[in-house]
């Protein structure tokens, strides 16, 4: 694969991976609050 | 494990598959592989109003209140929908700069898509001006079910009608698909972890909506 097809790849994939953690994170976070709900 | 939770795996795999496993398109060179990416956010961005559309219809039509939080789904859903026409946008802009030399050239679908653009800002702009209204749900809601009306003449019909510097749709006239097999199972592939996608943020905004009633409600039985 061409290096510069290379880069554009891996920095699209860094993009997803910072913006998955940032779903991520949001996901825990919402489970949190919903079980504090439900034991209210 | 939740099926929407599948979009952390399947979507950095779309993107090696784009990458790594299709071919460019003849001609265009490997700037051709945007399309894995501006296609499936053009057909989001065209999902998420249709179900935000639907779930309109549906919430005018519930006499009795059967479903909850489905106004709040409609705008959920064209929130995102909104997002991804900006994107659409973006991605397109970059492919038009590389393929045809300008970032806008009022091509009959660039320009569709600004309509689709400033008629979903006028959804938005609608609902936000009524905050106080009680009836802004219903209000809401019935210009949403104007809005998916428009989308037939935006997305089929009205860049259909005069010459395009877009090449011929997926299924043209002819009804045949000619596109390499490897660059239409990556494009499929791509456009199935973009709805995934679609459906985990509904997901999430979903969630935030009914922690936001759960939450007004015990204030006012608090009160």
């Amino acid at each position: 694969m061409d290096a510069n097809l290379k880069f554009v790849m891996y920095t699209i994939l860094i993009i997803w991976i910072g913006l998955s953690l940032f779903l991520f994170k949001i996901d825990m976070r919402l489970s949190k609050i919903e079980k504090e709900i439900d034991e209210l | 494990m939740k099926i929407h939770k599948l979009v952390y795996i399947i979507m950095p795999l779309s993107i090696i598959v784009s990458f790594a496993w299709a071919p460019s398109a003849k001609y265009l060179g490997e700037s051709s592989r945007i399309l894995f990416f501006h296609v499936p956010l053009a057909w989001v961005s065209i999902f998420a109003f249709l179900v935000a559309g639907v779930y309109s219809i549906i919430y005018l039509s519930d006499k009795k209140k059967k479903y909850s939080f489905i106004e709040e789904k409609a705008y959920n859903s064209a929130t995102i929908g909104l997002v991804f026409t900006i994107l659409t946008i973006v991605t397109g802009s970059i492919w038009a700069k590389i393929s045809w030399g300008s970032y806008w050239n009022w091509d009959p679908r660039e320009t569709s898509i600004v309509f689709m653009f400033l008629i979903y800002i006028a959804y938005f702009s609608l609902r936000s001006s009524l905050k106080e209204n009680e009836n802004r749900a219903q209000i809401s809601s019935v210009y949403m079910i104007f809005i998916i009306l428009t989308i037939p003449f935006l997305v089929f019909i009205i860049p259909r009608m005069s010459e395009s510097l877009h090449p011929d749709t997926i299924i043209n006239a002819e009804k045949k698909i000619h596109m390499n097999y490897k660059i239409r199972g990556a494009l499929l592939f791509s456009i199935f972890s973009f709805t995934l996608l679609y459906y985990y943020l509904m997901n999430i905004l979903n969630r935030i909506t009914f922690i936001r009633k759960k939450i007004d409600d015990r204030y006012m039985a608090d009160e």
